[in-house]
């Protein structure tokens, strides 16, 4: 019968000569339990609107200024310096937000700024001791033709995604525009979505429609299968992922250019 | 004895590799019994007002947002644009 190494008297004998085995079998497991951990898998890219990689800036992709009146009203006059008023306009709005403009020229004292009036594309002259001058990257371009809209943020493209415009009869109308409010309707679910960002301009179709003076505006939908369409009646829609995100990143007065 | 040095060494080797414990490694804790689930007794009070709770958070997380963004809180107002 074998005499294990390590029996009675010649214990510390036996341990020592264990000792090297020991060892190599600590060794032998620290090498084969030891796993590195898996290298982790690179992020899958996200939706088709997820924001983009940056590209390099185009050119002419200058800051927006917008104005916003301080007071309670603001005088409108139709020539740099003049002294005839052209018109006053309140501050809220009907809606109760802020007037607000955006800048088209930028001459020190004076600042010519588009009017959210009827016809399209009206300006005026306003005193700049009468705004509050603020900055926007941020534009919004709108392709009916191809019913896509795509948000710059400078020369960089950030989002993008599909519309729904206007029917024949009553067709979205081309133009240079901004955002004059936002609107966040008391039912997410209705026609308008979950937000709705007014234009500065008006339908040239309809001089009324739901009460209003057929305004134009960019807002959601609860019918996102309609998008790609000529559906609305002069509106652009998008859907309700992507008007949220505009109203989390799109200030009043961003410009929207409506290509045509 | 080189066998037998060869066969502990082996064995020692197979134990750690497979991961065996001593005997006197008892302190090792028991894993807790699984206790039942309770049953789903919650009313529907109890799970709308949860819901409500949720909504809450996600409202003021929202409104955060807009704050940290600089752009302008939407005002609560049904549309009467051209749609």
């Amino acid at each position: 019968m074998y005499r294990l190494a390590f029996a009675g008297s010649d214990a510390r004998t036996g341990a020592r000569r264990l000792l090297a085995p020991l060892a190599a079998a600590a060794v032998l497991t620290a090498l084969t339990a030891c796993q590195s951990a898996p290298a982790d898998a690179p992020d899958e890219g996200g939706g088709a609107n997820e924001e983009s990689a940056a590209e390099a800036p185009a050119e002419g992709a200058a800051t927006a200024e917008i104005a916003t009146v301080v007071g309670d009203e603001i005088e409108i006059f139709a020539e740099e310096g003049g002294e005839e008023v052209a018109e006053t306009l309140a501050s809220p709005n009907d809606f109760g937000a802020d007037r607000a403009f955006l800048v088209e020229q930028n001459r020190g004292e004076w600042l010519e700024v588009l009017l959210p009036v009827r016809p399209n594309g009206s300006t005026g002259w306003v005193r700049s001791a009468d705004v509050e001058l603020t900055g926007t990257d941020f534009r919004l371009e709108v392709d009916p033709e191809a019913f896509t809209f795509t948000v710059f943020d400078g020369g960089e493209e950030v989002r993008s995604g599909p519309i729904g415009t206007g029917e024949s009869e009553t067709p979205t109308p081309p133009g240079r525009y901004y955002f004059t409010e936002l609107l966040q309707p008391s039912d997410p679910d209705g026609d308008y979505g979950a937000y709705a960002f007014g234009l500065s301009g008006h339908s040239e179709t309809l001089e009324t429609f739901a009460g209003g003076p057929g305004q134009l505006a960019v807002h959601g939908t609860n019918d996102p299968d309609a998008l790609g369409q000529r559906i609305s009646h002069g509106c652009i829609r998008v859907s309700n992922d992507d008007i949220t995100w505009m109203a989390e990143n799109l200030p009043i007065g961003t410009p929207v250019e409506i290509l045509g | 004895m080189n066998l037998k040095k060869l066969l502990l060494v082996a064995g020692l080797s197979a134990s750690a590799l497979f991961g065996a414990v001593p005997a006197y490694a008892s302190d090792v804790p028991a894993p807790p019994v699984a206790e039942e689930p309770a049953p789903a007794e919650s009313s529907d009070a109890e799970a709308s007002a949860t819901e409500q709770g949720l909504i809450d958070q996600d409202l003021a997380r929202h409104q955060e947002l807009l704050e940290e963004a600089g752009v302008t809180n939407p005002l609560v107002a049904d549309p009467n644009y051209t749609g």
